[in-house]
């Protein structure tokens, strides 16, 4: 195998490596905020500057594959696609940490408001980011697809959340209950925000699969069927 | 078995300077050009690419009958220039009209002034106006500056660059309207390179411009239109953006990303 070929597997494996860190980071936000536990929200803040180092290992990594080998065709759709879901996934290390943040101030709450709704939250939003690295291992756009189709569900629980909190704080006047409300709130729009990344990488797959770019809706007609 | 895609979309102000249609070209009874297919738009700059020995040069060599000068050659098809079959015309007109620049730079033996009104001057181009046609050829091949102190000096003292850039102004001193260059860069540096890039860009607003290459990053600059022969055969004809971001074809992704073989 042409030295080549071995750093774009490189580039494609530390992307991974990046990828299952950032699962790991979602999942254990999710779980300090469902199961109110610290100790995975102390794991979350830990695990991002590991993600921040990867992500500058792998922005590395591109740039002298670019220098050094000017790719083109899939290999340049493969190069381009690693930088933009390398920053995804930056983003989202960095919201997990946003909501066990908010996780944190919720763990003494005796009873969590939408409970019930945060955790299917969660759970989509962790099968989206896990979907999404398995699109991207296995360069597979009917999954990236799927995921694209995800994102509409975790919208309509995120909306069921704020709607309650909405209604619970236009009742209450105690200030405490609606800064408890507010961080609720927070946290499931960063884990909506989480979701909104899974697409984008989705978007990134199809690029590097059929070479036609979707964001936005645009040429979305373009892709090939399965 | 169809002709590989030879019209790449349709770009309205760049009509068709030079077509080949059905194409077969025989080596005595090696067939070295099988049914290609293409055409060559105005003011555009047409790469043809491929492995050594795939019939690109061989195909370029055709387009101003160089080719019929080797004994037991044979052409079948049509290559048309301005919708004309170039068979049926004065073989001296084509290669008047569709002029050619060599991978290693040929200069005649004699100055540099001499070497480019050869071409007006047996053309009967030349009507007092010697001066004015080699200052006009120098410019327009960017090697004016560099060479009007020594107009009457030997070509063979300039630089390889800058003898290649004498054969692009020889070729355009009888005024062509497709000039073809066969791996113009190969034999020069990086600088002498990027300076026959850049002239190809200015060059192309005056004529259309077929280059063959082994260079694929000089395809993917300087090219509007790019064609990927293999084996004599024209495999992909495309816009150069997508030849090399997203090619339709394996064999094209496999030999531009470099896993040919």
């Amino acid at each position: 195998m042409r030295p080549f070929e071995e750093e774009l597997k490189v580039l494609k494996s530390k992307l991974q490596d990046m990828g299952s860190l950032v699962a790991h980071s979602v999942h254990k936000s999710v779980q300090a905020l469902v199961e109110q536990n610290s100790d995975y929200a102390h794991q979350v803040l830990r695990d991002e500057s590991r993600i921040n180092q990867l992500e500058i290992q792998i922005d590395d990594l591109a740039t002298t594959l670019i220098a050094r080998e000017q790719p083109v065709a899939r290999d340049m759709r493969l190069v381009v696609a690693a930088i933009k879901i390398n920053g995804e996934l930056e983003r989202m290390g960095d919201l997990a940490a946003l909501v066990v943040e908010r996780a944190l101030s919720l763990v003494r709450v005796p009873q969590l408001k939408c409970s019930a709704s945060l955790e299917k939250i969660g759970n989509l939003v962790q099968q989206m980011v896990l979907q999404s690295l398995d699109a991207f291992v296995t360069e597979d756009a009917e999954k990236a697809n799927l995921i694209l189709a995800a994102d509409n569900e975790v919208d309509a629980v995120r909306n069921e959340i704020s709607d309650e909190l909405v209604r619970s704080m236009a009742a209450t006047n105690d200030v405490d209950e609606v800064e408890r409300d507010l961080d609720i709130l927070i946290a499931a729009r960063s884990l909506e925000r989480i979701a909104d990344h899974t697409t984008n990488i989705a978007e990134e797959i199809i690029f590097l699969v059929h070479g036609v770019d979707v964001r936005h809706s645009f040429q979305r007609e373009t892709v090939p069927a399965a | 078995m169809a002709s590989p895609t030879s019209t790449p979309e349709a770009t309205p102000a760049h009509r068709a300077k030079m077509r080949a249609e059905n194409v077969n070209f025989f080596y005595g009874s090696f067939q070295a050009l099988h049914n290609i297919n293409i055409e060559f738009r105005e003011n555009q700059v047409t790469a043809l690419i491929g492995p050594s020995g795939c019939g690109k040069s061989t195909f370029l060599r055709n387009l101003n009958r160089i080719n019929e000068t080797l004994r037991g050659t044979r052409l079948e098809g049509q290559i048309l220039l301005d919708g004309e079959d170039i068979m049926q015309e004065d073989v001296t007109t084509i290669r008047r009209r569709v002029g050619m620049v060599f991978q290693r730079p040929n200069p005649f033996p004699k100055s540099i002034f001499e070497n480019i009104i050869y071409g007006p001057k047996i053309n009967g181009m030349v009507k007092g106006n010697a001066s004015e046609i080699v200052e006009s050829s120098l410019r327009r091949a960017a090697l004016w500056d560099e060479v009007k102190d020594k107009l009457h000096e030997s070509a063979y003292a300039l630089s390889g660059g800058q003898q290649q850039r004498l054969c692009i102004a020889r070729g355009l001193a009888v005024n062509p309207d497709v000039l073809l260059l066969d791996e113009p860069c190969s034999a020069l540096d990086p600088i002498a390179t990027a300076k026959i890039e850049d002239l190809l860009f200015t060059l192309k607003e005056q004529c259309t411009i077929v280059i063959v290459t082994h260079s694929m990053q000089q395809a993917a600059r300087v090219a509007d239109q790019t064609g990927f022969f293999l084996l004599g055969k024209l495999i992909e004809f495309d816009k150069t953006d997508i030849i090399f971001k997203n090619p339709a074809k394996r064999e094209t992704e496999d030999y531009i990303t470099g896993r040919f073989g």
